[in-house]
């Protein structure tokens, strides 16, 4: 398990394909840490941005044990429970997730998560897990509807201690995937909305619904006029008042 | 209104039949006329007073035409999609495709990206030949099991 740190780097999660694609060199649970990102990835074109040495942004690599396609979301499940509770240990109040992965303080984004899979046949080889934390960051970024730590907790961090702390508690990433019915308890009671009358937009309407769970595939449940519906991620989306 | 309505949209008309379809609402008329084999869209901007984004017309998105029958052969192998998702061909929008038509493959060569859940999925290779043909367009939901790529292993 080795920890490499880089100062600037176009994306820690490109980074690693690389070193994967031409020295194999890594090992489960390395990790990749940058200062600072030049072209850091949030979903596909999205883009995350974050000043220099202020916000925690690693890849962390991953081989599952037996971890097939039908089952990947528990990766996602995993990933977002894990770093809700070092958020939570850290002593941040109102940690949530938003469905599917999105770490939320008080109903702002304080996290983003980018899960990059490689698979052959039906069973996942390896995943390079992609984290951006707001740690330090005091400045508005980009997506206005954004926190940090530090704005949470009127408290400033190391960032090479929030790193490797952090780190610590993904270990755990292949035991809960194990422990199904722990995954999906605890995921539930941090998965925000939920049993809530919210405001959605879905197919560009704003409707009214309640989550009531998630789907083994990671598809979203909600009911909507007292009718159950699946929403994969694309077709909603939360409306924050 | 977004790319992806539009693009559903000049697809839905495609689709019909029909030849033109005009509609206006809010700030945006929007007129689809299909020729006889290709879709040209035209998006009229009606007085926008302030700056508005910029409305890039998408690119002609749906062929009236059926594809091509591909020639049948039987020693073709079908690669499939693992999962439901979107199917994307390259890593990211201005990085060029993983493979093209013509391309030689090997084990453990991505062929394309399947996103699902907000996970991002590079699909291998299993068999070594030649790209014959790409099924799917780039960025379009696929099914489980449906058809992405057929190879020719010789």
């Amino acid at each position: 398990m080795n920890v490499i740190w880089l100062d600037s780097i176009d994306s820690t999660n490109e980074e690693m394909k690389r070193r994967l694609k031409h020295q194999n060199s890594l090992k489960n649970f390395d990790a990749i840490v940058a200062n600072f990102q030049t072209n850091g990835k949030g979903q596909r074109e999205a883009k995350w941005e974050s000043d220099y040495g202020k916000n925690v942004t690693f890849s962390f690599y991953f081989q599952p044990n037996n971890l097939y396609v039908v089952d990947a979301f528990k990766l996602n499940q995993a990933v977002s429970i894990l770093i809700s509770d070092y958020l939570k240990n850290l002593g941040v109040k109102g940690v949530q997730i938003k469905w599917p992965n999105d770490i939320m303080v008080n109903h702002k984004k304080v996290c983003g998560i980018l899960i990059e899979n490689t698979l052959l046949k039906n069973e996942l080889l390896h995943s390079i897990i992609g984290i951006g934390l707001n740690v330090n960051q005091s400045t508005i970024l980009s997506s206005d509807n954004s926190t940090s730590i530090s704005n949470e907790m009127q408290e400033f961090f190391y960032i090479k201690v929030v790193v490797e702390e952090l780190i610590d508690y993904l270990y755990k990433v292949q035991n809960f995937i194990d422990r199904p019915v722990l995954l999906n308890n605890r995921y539930l009671d941090l998965l925000l909305g939920l049993n809530e009358v919210r405001k959605f937009s879905i197919d560009g309407k704003e409707i009214f619904g309640v989550i009531i769970g998630i789907n083994t595939d990671g598809r979203l449940r909600v009911l909507i006029d007292r009718k159950e519906q699946l929403f994969e991620q694309k077709k909603i989306r939360f409306l924050f008042e | 209104m977004k790319i992806e309505e539009i693009q559903g949209l000049i697809k839905f008309v495609a689709k019909s039949g029909v030849n033109e379809v005009e509609l206006e609402m809010d700030n945006i008329k929007l007129v689809i006329k299909t020729g006889a084999k290709e879709v040209a869209p035209q998006i009229i901007h009606a007085a926008a007073p302030m700056a508005a984004a910029p409305i890039v017309a998408p690119a002609p998105v749906a062929t009236v035409a059926a594809p091509a029958p591909i020639v049948e052969n039987s020693n073709y192998i079908e690669i499939k999609s693992p999962m439901i998702g979107t199917f994307y061909r390259s890593a990211t929008p201005e990085k060029p495709v993983f493979k093209n038509v013509g391309d030689d493959v090997k084990p453990g060569d991505v062929l394309c990206i399947i996103e699902a859940m907000k996970l991002f999925n590079e699909i291998e290779a299993e068999v070594s030949g030649k790209i014959v043909k790409v099924l799917v367009d780039d960025a379009s939901p696929v099914e489980y099991d449906q058809p992405l790529f057929l190879i020719d292993p010789s």
